[in-house]
């Protein structure tokens, strides 16, 4: 944006800020030729000095803002500005604040204006800040220059707050008339901004401080600016990993980070893990044969077969193309080369279709295996070997298993497709069994944390060790504590009561890790109190932290007693390192307490090693481990806490409560950091653990809803299924009903006019033979139904024995008896199968199928019965060249009084049920059948078949009561 | 004599009715179908029909509604058969235009009674 593109407001309005800065540097340069500088405490050539310093402190730290949301960034070179407030002269400040937002104009580039504006501001700021801390301490203190003056630290609060604020609202201003965004929707004005720039004033005020001892103690007090930097960075870093996390390329980063997780457990447990690359063969063919379309699919496809045979726990992920990763926790060589093969048949067997070739493709892959058992493995090597493993298993002709010891390749020969030269496969019993979730956490345990709990039961020998470790460590710290007893009450009381309550602020914000670990920065007012109060203050303030800490969670009395114990003889121990090596150094001056402050801090760091034996007696994992797993990552923050430790005793020292309270804020700072930190690395195990917690929950409810709808499902289906059989029935009724009345009606009637009528001799035969036909019709109607309602109800007893086709057919033919018009022809091999069937039942359908054959061949016609043996079946088709099917009765034909309805077969006489009982009598010999005809006029086939080994598929065994043949006992 | 038509597709009702209507007093005309029914009423012009409802092909409905549609048979009597004794079928005979409907089964009796009925009210 060009300046002459601002609103008329806003370039009156930068053009007056422009004009304000420019008069006060005037002014300033105007009061410095006369001689009325500030910096008078010094000397000139100290003065230059500091001014150096500070300006280039500054710029350094001003050329790497943090940048967040917002469009906002952080400055750590804001307590040096502070700084500059407070002890440079009205035309160093300017001077100081001009050059540094210079050396941001060249990095950053932004409008002319707007970094002029920066500049103008910042002087405006910092000039009117130095106006009131002049005026606040002169007025406060009566012209003395004693920081340790309360006066002075309420003259240096008020000049940060006017100069945050002045700055704020200038710019904000200008924001506002410039861009139309109104203050309250600028993220200068949140919480979260206003207190990081409060404690970084509050920081420039303590190197103020600091900078009275000695330019270079200043420079001491900045290192903790280097923690607050990265503090702030962190949430971008963070942004910056889910960002990656949308990607591809995430998915195979996240994998590997699976694997760095599995690798250390595995290495830490002592337990196997495997990896696999599983990679389709000659993909590229199929690309250039089928396209990359059917390529894709092929992947798609191998992708979910190896989800398949992968266990819930293993994690796979395509890698790259037809490549995949498949990490196997807890397995070892043999099941991983068990499940590898297992994997390479799956696709070795699998037809993949696809829709440019009629035959399924094969597609075939080669799977490269490495494992690694409990010693260190980085993940870029087991991945190596892995590949190579994998390469030559490619190179000895595909479709096989590559193995790589960590140490060499050697291939495997193409297992048999039984495995004979493989350990058997055998999945879910040759694995181990899904890992404990509590031991995949990488625990972070730091300080004193609490050991976590103790298996419960078989345990004593290891319990009453850690007991025996608890009293000795308590012993020796109350003994410590008898020894300094007599010079407890010697002890400044203002400083112990500073670092107490330090303590117990830190201890009551510590962060909680995981159930039994925690992080505080209590170690910086316990080393404090080291190095300004000696041992006995360090025994004393180091006392007080367990019984907070305790506090807060239940644990048990031992391990209370341990803590507290060893925080004792850690704070003891740092303070006797600190005063010996303190005092040969002495006389270079305070920058060199620099060496006993970090000795100090690493002693007390050294009482993790025992807390990590402790919980290695616990764990039963070597102290070693535990150690680098839980306490190695904790090193940096404690030399940093020593570090604010010795500020904060200098401080003291020097300035007394007031100079030691301006670096409690970079200390509690700390927790920030580490939370931060903590965060980030077990912020993935909780929530691994979260997501885990939840899909256990998302399984439950999956179970019970299941049931519950498996249970309305089984209601509904019962009440509909009642429905339907109250629906048949009725339906059913109705028709038999019918059925059976016309015939009825049909006799009483004829009953009626034999008894009443005089009827002729031919009248009376007429009505006598249409009566014994009436009746007849209505006798088999009955028994049909009665047959069919037995065989629906499977209350008909079937007599199943070995049945000579052949011969039924030809007594069936004879029963049926001579039609000339209609002759049975029997097309019969000389081979046939006895069929295990009830001959009687048999018999039934047969001569059903031939009477119907005759019946429905009004115009006469050869009816043809052939029986031949299809596979394990015998199939027997009826066939007529009578009056044909529609299309549309087809399906309807078995059904129960269901009727071809029309004139030419009207006049033919049936019950409807003659079907409906072929079917059920053929269904229950395990056979099919079904009817085939050409169209109306073109006859009719009714083709049934029976297994030849008995088998009733479709009829639950208890349902067809078999008596005593060989084949009713094998079944 | 009365000429009666008898039309039912089940022989055994035909020879039923026949016999239920005496001999001598009517000339028994009989048809298995509505289209045989229909030839014969042209030739024959009976006086009462005695017509099944539930036939192949044309049903005994539409037989009475083609009878009905014709003018020179308005003084033909019909008497609709039918083993549905239910309403619809019932209106639908009347809105067809039959003047008599009998359910089955029935006796020899009630079918006399039913057609003498019919030819008295001619």
């Amino acid at each position: 944006m060009a300046f002459g593109q601002l609103p008329a407001l806003a370039r009156t309005y930068v053009l007056a800020v422009y004009a304000a800065a420019a008069g006060i540097a005037g002014l300033e340069l105007l009061g410095a030729g006369t001689g009325g500088g500030r910096s008078a405490s010094t000397g000139s050539a100290d003065a230059l000095w500091l001014f150096t310093l500070v300006l280039l402190a500054a710029s350094l730290a001003h050329s790497f803002p943090v940048s967040v949301a917002g469009r906002q960034a952080f400055h750590v070179s804001l307590p040096f500005f502070v700084v500059g407030i407070v002890l440079l002269s009205p035309v160093e400040l300017t001077v100081l604040l001009a050059t540094v937002n210079a050396v941001e104009w060249i990095q950053r580039r932004m409008s002319w204006f707007a970094h002029v504006f920066n500049i103008a501001a910042f002087v405006l700021a910092g000039a009117l800040a130095q106006g009131v801390y002049t005026l606040v301490s002169q007025s406060a203190t009566n012209g003395t220059i004693d920081l340790s003056q309360p006066g002075r630290v309420l003259a240096g609060l008020t000049a940060i707050a006017t100069f945050a604020l002045v700055n704020r609202v200038l710019v904000a201003a200008a924001v506002w008339m410039g861009n139309g965004v109104p203050p309250r929707q600028q993220h200068m004005f949140t919480a979260e901004s206003v207190l990081t720039d409060a404690i970084l004033l509050i920081m420039g005020l303590a190197m103020a401080q600091l900078a009275v001892v000695g330019p270079w103690v200043m420079v001491l007090g900045a290192t903790p600016l280097l923690l607050i930097h990265r503090a702030l960075d962190i949430p971008n870093l963070r942004a910056q990993r889910s960002r990656d996390a949308l990607t591809e390329l995430s998915t195979v980063a996240s994998f590997r980070d699976m694997c760095a997780r599995e690798l250390s457990r595995s290495e830490r447990f002592g337990r196997p893990v495997a990896l696999l690359l599983v990679d389709l063969d000659r993909l590229g063919e199929v690309n250039a044969n089928h396209g990359h379309h059917v390529g894709d699919r092929v992947i798609q496809e191998t992708g979910r077969l190896l989800e398949d045979a992968t266990r819930e726990y293993d994690l796979a992920t395509r890698v790259v193309g037809g490549q995949y990763a498949i990490l196997l926790p807890e397995t070892d060589m043999t099941s991983a080369i068990a499940a590898a093969d297992h994997m390479r048949l799956a696709v070795a067997q699998h037809p993949y279709v696809v829709p440019t070739s009629m035959e399924p493709l094969n597609v075939t892959v080669s799977v490269g295996v490495a494992g690694v058992v409990g010693h260190h493995a980085a993940v870029d090597e087991l991945f190596a070997a892995t590949q190579s493993a994998l390469e030559r298993a490619k190179q000895s002709g595909r479709d096989r298993i590559g193995i790589a010891r960590m140490s060499g390749t050697r291939v495997m020969t193409k297992p048999s497709t039984d495995g004979a030269d493989l350990p058997p496969i055998e999945i879910g019993s040759s694995r181990t069994g899904p890992d404990e979730p509590t031991q995949t956490e990488p625990v972070v345990c730091c300080e004193t944390s609490v050991p976590p709990n103790l298996p419960e039961g078989g345990a004593a020998p290891r319990q009453s060790r850690c007991v025996a470790l608890a009293l000795g460590v308590t012993l020796a710290a109350a003994a410590l504590v008898l020894l300094n007893a007599s010079a407890i009450p010697q002890i400044d009381p203002v400083a112990m009561l500073l670092l107490i309550s330090f303590v117990a602020l830190s201890e009551s914000r510590a962060l909680g890790l995981f159930e039994n670990s925690s992080y505080s920065v209590s170690a910086a007012p316990v080393l404090a109190a080291g190095m300004l109060l000696g041992v006995p203050g360090a025994v004393v303030v180091a006392m007080v932290a367990m019984p907070i800490r305790a506090r807060r969670r239940v644990t048990r009395w031992y391990k209370l007693a341990f803590n507290v114990g060893l925080q004792v003889l850690a704070a003891a121990g740092a303070g006797a390192v600190y005063e010996a090596v303190r005092e040969p150094l002495l006389p270079y001056g305070p920058a060199f307490l620099i060496v006993p402050g970090a000795l100090a801090g690493f002693v007390y760091y050294l009482h993790t090693v025992v807390v990590a034996f402790a919980m290695s007696l616990e764990l039963r994992v070597g102290v070693w481990k535990v150690w680098a797993e839980h306490f190695r990552w904790l090193l940096p923050q404690y030399m940093v806490l020593s570090l604010l430790a010795l500020l904060l005793a200098l401080a003291y020292r020097e300035f007394g409560l007031v100079g030691a309270l301006a670096f409690v804020a970079p200390a509690l700072m700390m927790r920030f950091v580490a939370k931060q930190y903590v965060d980030r690395t077990v912020g993935n195990v909780r929530q691994l653990r979260a997501l885990n917690a939840e899909l256990a929950e998302q399984i439950a409810q999956r179970a019970a809803a299941e049931k519950e709808i498996a249970r309305l499902a089984r209601e509904a289906a019962s009440a509909e299924a009642a429905q339907e059989v109250a629906r048949i029935r009725g339906e059913l009724m109705s028709v038999v009903s019918h059925e059976m009345r016309t015939p009825l009606g049909s006799l009483i009637g004829f009953t009626e006019l034999l008894m009443t009528r005089d009827l002729s001799q031919e009248e009376r035969h007429e009505c006598l033979t249409l009566m014994y036909e009436e009746g007849h019709r209505l006798a088999s109607l009955i028994n049909d139904f009665l047959d069919l309602q037995r065989m629906e109800s499977n209350q008909q007893t079937m007599r199943i024995e070995p049945v000579d086709l052949a011969a039924l057919a030809q007594r069936v033919a004879r029963v049926a008896g001579d039609d000339p018009d209609r002759p049975i022809e029997l097309n019969l091999p000389p081979d046939l199968p006895a069929v295990p069937a009830d001959p009687d039942r048999l018999e039934q359908v047969l001569l059903n199928l031939l009477s119907n054959a005759r019946k429905y061949s009004p115009d006469g016609g050869h009816i043809e019965l052939s029986i031949r043996q299809v596979g394990g079946f015998v199939e027997v088709v009826v066939e007529d060249r009578g009056l044909g099917l529609p299309a549309e009765a087809i399906p309807h034909l078995f059904d129960k009084f269901f009727r071809v309805d029309n004139s030419d077969r009207r006049k033919i006489q049936g019950t409807g049920l003659g079907l409906a009982i072929v079917k059920q009598i053929v269904v229950a010999h395990g056979g099919q059948v079904w009817a085939e005809s050409d169209g109306l006029g073109q006859g009719a086939r009714f083709c049934f078949t029976l297994p030849l080994a008995h088998a009733p598929a479709r009829q639950p065994p208890g349902q067809l009561p078999l008596d005593g043949t060989p084949e009713a006992q094998a079944a | 004599m009365t000429k009666v038509l008898i039309v039912d597709d089940e022989r055994g009702m035909r020879v039923l009715i026949r016999l239920s209507l005496r001999t001598g007093e009517y000339d028994v005309l009989e048809a298995e179908d509505a289209d045989q029914a229909w030839t014969a009423i042209q030739e024959h012009c009976p006086a009462v029909v005695v017509l099944d409802v539930q036939m192949p092909g044309r049903t005994g409905i539409e037989l009475t509604r083609t009878i009905r549609s014709r003018p020179g048979l308005s003084d033909t009597r019909i008497l609709l058969l039918s083993a549905k004794a239910q309403d619809e079928d019932l209106e639908a005979g009347r809105q067809a235009g039959a003047d008599a409907y009998l359910t089955k089964p029935f006796s020899p009796s009630q079918l006399e009674a039913a057609v003498a009925k019919l030819l008295r009210r001619q």
